[in-house]
């Protein structure tokens, strides 16, 4: 070898032996990283569960399968027969299948991700008698959402690796996944111990326990949840509208019992239903709220004493002001209402009341009052993506502002915020945050923290909330624009509004889009619930809120009179100290003999179905009514078990 | 033979070189013992035995021994002269795969042709062959080369090697032949061409190649998938990501032979391009290190043997062989740790696939034949 080749052959090992130095230092990076985050949700790993106030399971970890195609076991020709069979057992389209098979650019594939354990079995079951070569199913770690469309929005979904994408799903990602703790906890076990991993492990406790992330305790009442969501879905149904937003909140604590967005979707397959189905229509959309903001307007008018109960106003249809200089302000009213006081314009929603009302303060007065109502900022209801709406600043206001706001336009609300400011009238004055999550829990069910109901700040006095839920009475009452929206044998506050939208394109507003609501409270004299519905953009022959959304709070507001123990009309009403101890419900396991079922939920059945050595068949809903084999007969692999349910 | 990691003088070694077959056989081993350990959780995923990779690659192992006694013993002067045959063959054989009935299409890629039993990969056997007959072609010609008409004497030889690079890109497979054609200018290169050929061929290149991959889709997407881990979480790298959690997960001293777990489901494939990402899980970063060194070992041998050769041919097609087997195991390695682009590159002696088993015994069988001393007295039968 010459002198000059062998140069240029140390040139080329020098190159060579750098690229090994360089790669050789990637993986000694990889390796010092430690283990993979949570990204890589291993077996061992279990996601905490959500359940609502009273315990029932919304959300929990269970084995799902990923049905995948490793392409070089099968056969073209014979594929086109196996898509069929695939496409009626994950219910989808065969031409989708077998144009993933056209054009997927690896050997390996997947078809559909996360379908059931009974969908994974029948197609386990057809591979093991000789069909469906090279269909790959593979277990993951998934998400069970046993009441499939309830609360969807509030719960979120969680995507690939179980973390989570939307809803408190999302936003509790740091307690819902096995902590950081935890973690440390894994890594230590697995080799890398180093003292802080260790003393951490000691502090976590037991070895060989599965790590699971934190449970969540929501305020959610799952059966009023489910009704406000039927009467929801029959409401978007009827009036055709884009989206119905129907919340419940508990007038005493702030917390949200109901909260129903619709159009709703479910979350074991969120991917499978329109993105815009995801849309978090009471946390997300801001709009004008219309009439029934004057609730608020007037009560903070009435505080700030630039009103009080006799002070009088003449509505001839409309407001009038005149402007020093330039043309007069004119603001038309619905009506001509004649002389008004503030029980008038709220009984009849006179906007000319409102208006020359809101004339007698100071627009700082007038902006800090519905500020400290929390309008213009997010209630910080643990939902992400939550709007803030608009309220200007009074350096922005045109002249026509402050009477403007006072009628509910020129602001900006959510339904959050709604429901914020409705609590605050309700409970005497005073703001509370409003709660979704009342409790996070230790796997060991340990109270890690709570939600208590918090009192932030006094916007109104005692007096005026009184005098304010006083007047929206008489709204109530025939005569006023919300007598539908009573319930007879209950004592009720209510206000309509029917506000129109601004057109996206034009800017200006529209002629036939509207958003009809109404909020209610009741009992008025001792309040217990808030309940408030916003229609966007009813299609049908009528879109007064007085009118379409006042009866579905109605059958809304007697809905949840049965649900919950609130006395009704003369109904005797015993009040005094109880304890309920409601079991922690374990999923039923079957050992050596048959345990006696009946009366087991459905949902703590689903583990049965993931035994192999047992086939498990459960027809029917609701609760095991009877079963075959009898309580006590010895259980040996490969029985058939039947369990009806009723 | 025990004595075969000591520091030796600069002379030619005398018989056979122990180190280089240490490191050898010892590759091979871990490459089994890998295959079958990363292998056996898929298998059992796709409703196969543990061991059916382990037995389809095992089946393979009597060819790949034949091959490499053949090549470790054959006269390389006997083989220099057939080199025109056999380079015709290797050429011809890149062809096969686009004859209608003869080739097969596996997602958009043309690089395999049916033989019945079994698929074969003619772009593996080109690799070596090509490098053979520049190693040839350059010392019958090294007068030539290094003088003023040598751009003139490097032409044909070059068009043969682009010719070559371009069938394999036509089979829908940019990095082999960017491999192959990498590995048979690295000959070029150590038989003394000039610099103005290789800054004559980059100007060439170099816009070539950025076409090639803008114009492909699928490229592109690989690229992006490369840059943006996300862009693609379910496609191509979804098996990169699994593959850096899985070297990850290994840490420095692994979990041990059989352990490892995340194989079992997050790398699709794992058996063919991404045997390493199991290795390295199951072997800690300590294996790793080990794996580099018994390479580094097989380099530096073969290397020092090229150094010490006076027999041009010999030296440059020692040295071309294991600059290729270099490339090969830098790209996949580098790959599985998610350090450049998703390529089709099979890790040689680790990887599935019989026609990289086949290729590889056949270099390693030239190499410990070149390995062997002195060619004048000793192993010379035709």
């Amino acid at each position: 070898m010459n002198k000059r080749t062998r140069l240029r052959s140390i040139f080329i090992l020098a190159i060579l032996g750098l690229s090994a130095l360089l790669v050789l230092y990637r993986y000694a990076s990889l390796a010092a990283m430690g283990r993979p985050g949570k990204a890589a949700a291993s077996v061992d790993m279990v996601r905490g569960s959500i359940v609502d106030r009273t315990g029932r399971l919304l959300a929990m970890d269970t084995a799902l399968y990923n049905i995948a195609v490793w392409r070089p076991e099968t056969d073209a020709a014979s594929f086109k027969a196996d898509a069929g069979r695939l496409s009626s057992f994950l219910e989808m389209p065969e031409a989708e299948i077998l144009d993933k098979y056209a054009t997927s650019l690896g050997d390996f594939f997947y078809v559909s991700k996360r379908v059931s354990p009974q969908v994974a079995r029948s197609i386990q079951n057809l591979k093991s008698e000789g069909a469906l070569d090279g269909i790959v199913v593979e277990r993951v770690e998934g998400r069970l959402y046993p009441e499939r469309r309830l609360a969807s929005h509030l719960i979120g979904f969680v995507g690939d690796g179980n973390r989570g994408l939307e809803g408190l799903e999302s936003k509790y990602e740091d307690e819902l996944s096995p902590s950081a703790a935890n973690r440390a906890a894994l890594a230590a076990k697995s080799g890398g111990k180093t003292a802080a991993n260790a003393s951490k492990l000691a502090a976590s406790g037991d070895e060989g326990e599965a790590l699971r992330g934190n449970d969540l305790v929501l305020s959610i009442d799952s059966a009023m949840q489910f009704s406000l969501e039927e009467i929801a879905r029959k409401t978007m149904k009827e009036t055709g509208a884009e989206a119905v937003i129907l919340l419940a909140g508990d007038a005493r604590t702030g917390e949200i019992l109901a909260y129903v967005s619709m159009p709703d979707f479910d979350p074991n397959s969120y991917f499978s239903s329109p993105q815009e189905s995801w849309y978090d229509w009471p946390s997300v959309y801001s709009y004008e709220p219309g009439s029934v903001f004057k609730v608020f307007s007037l009560a903070s008018i009435l505080d700030l004493g630039g009103v009080d109960r006799n002070s009088t106003f003449v509505c001839d249809g409309a407001y009038h002001r005149a402007v020093p200089s330039g043309e007069p302000i004119t603001i038309k009213c619905l009506g001509v209402h004649g002389e008004v006081n503030l029980e008038k314009i709220l009984e009849f929603s006179c906007n000319a009341g409102a208006a020359y009302s809101s004339d007698r303060v100071q627009p700082l007065d007038f902006y800090g009052k519905l500020l400290s109502f929390g309008f213009g900022s997010r209630t910080g209801i643990a939902l992400s993506g939550e709007s803030a709406g608009v309220l200007r600043s009074p350096e922005s206001w045109s002249l026509r502002s402050k009477p403007t706001i006072a009628m509910g336009q020129e602001i900006l609300v959510t339904g959050v915020q709604m429901i914020q400011a409705a609590v605050t009238v309700a409970s005497g004055g005073v703001l509370k945050k409003p709660i979704v999550v009342r409790k996070v829990l230790s796997p060991k069910g340990e109270l890690v923290y709570e939600n208590q109901p918090q009192a932030m700040r006094r916007v109104l006095s005692e007096e005026t909330a009184h005098t304010i839920m006083d007047s929206l009475e008489t709204v109530a009452s025939k005569g006023g624009t919300g007598w539908r929206a009573k319930v007879k044998d209950i004592r009720m506050a209510v206000k309509t509004g029917t506000a129109q939208m601004i057109d996206k394109d034009t800017k200006r507003y529209s002629e036939t889009d509207y958003i009809a609501s109404t909020l209610a409270i009741f009992p008025a004299d001792s309040p217990r619930i808030v309940l408030y519905l916003a229609i966007v953009k009813p299609k049908g022959a009528s879109y007064y809120g007085g009118q379409i959304a006042a009866p579905v709070v109605r059958e809304a507001a007697d809905a949840i009179l049965s649900i919950t123990d609130l006395p009704r009309g003369d109904s005797p009403s015993i009040e005094g100290p109880a304890t309920i101890n409601l079991p922690r419900l374990s999923p039923v396991s079957i050992g050596t003999t048959m345990p006696d079922l009946r009366g087991t939920p459905k949902r703590l059945l689903l583990s049965l179905l993931e035994r192999s050595d047992l086939t498990v068949r459960i027809s029917g809903e609701g609760y095991v009514d009877s079963q075959k084999p009898a309580a006590g007969e010895a259980i040996k692999p490969g029985m058939t078990i039947e369990l009806f349910l009723k | 033979m025990a004595a075969g990691f000591d520091v030796e003088p600069m002379a030619p070694v005398p018989g056979r070189d122990g180190a280089l077959l240490a490191s050898l056989f010892l590759l091979v081993g871990i490459g089994i013992v890998a295959l079958w350990s990363a292998s056996s959780g898929y298998a059992l995923s796709l409703g196969k035995s543990a061991s059916w990779f382990l037995v389809r690659q095992l089946r393979y192992l009597p060819f790949a021994l034949v091959l490499f006694a053949v090549c470790a013993f054959v006269s390389l002067d006997g083989l220099r002269s057939k080199i025109g045959p056999i380079t015709l063959i290797a050429l011809a054989g890149l062809f096969l795969p686009f004859i209608p009935g003869f080739g097969e299409n596996r997602n958009g890629a043309t690089r395999w042709i049916d033989l019945g039993i079994t698929t074969f990969q003619p772009s593996e056997m080109w690799k070596p062959v090509s490098i053979l007959y520049i190693a040839h072609i350059m010392d019958r010609r090294k007068a030539e080369v290094c003088g003023k008409e040598g751009l003139s004497t490097l032409l044909g030889p070059l068009v043969l090697v682009l010719v070559g690079a371009l069938v394999i890109f036509l089979q829908n497979d940019l990095s082999t032949a960017v491999i192959a054609g990498m590995s048979a200018l690295c000959v070029f290169w150590i038989a003394g061409a000039p610099l103005s050929f290789f800054l004559g061929l980059a100007g060439f290149l170099v816009p070539i190649g950025s076409a090639a991959v803008l114009t492909s889709d699928f490229r592109l997407r690989r690229i992006l998938a490369f840059i943006y881990p996300a862009f693609e979480p379910h496609g191509q790298s979804y098996q990169v990501l699994g593959s850096i959690r899985a070297v990850q997960a290994g840490g420095f001293f692994g979990k041990g032979i059989g352990l490892g777990t995340l194989k079992l489901g997050s790398v699709p494939e794992v058996q063919s391009d991404f045997v390493f990402a199991a290795y390295a899980e199951e072997m800690g970063f300590v294996g790793v290190l080990f794996f580099f060194a018994l390479w580094a070992i097989l380099v530096w041998r073969c290397a020092r043997r090229a150094f010490g050769e006076e027999d041009c041919f010999r030296s440059w097609l020692g040295f071309g062989l294991v600059t290729l087997l270099a490339l090969e195991v830098l790209v996949n390695v580098a790959m599985t740790s998610g350090a450049i682009p998703a390529t089709g590159i099979p890790l040689p002696f680790f990887s599935a696939g019989g026609t990289s088993l086949l290729a590889t015994s056949g270099m390693v069988g030239l190499l410990v034949n070149l390995s062997r001393k002195d060619p004048e007295m000793g192993s010379r039968h035709v």
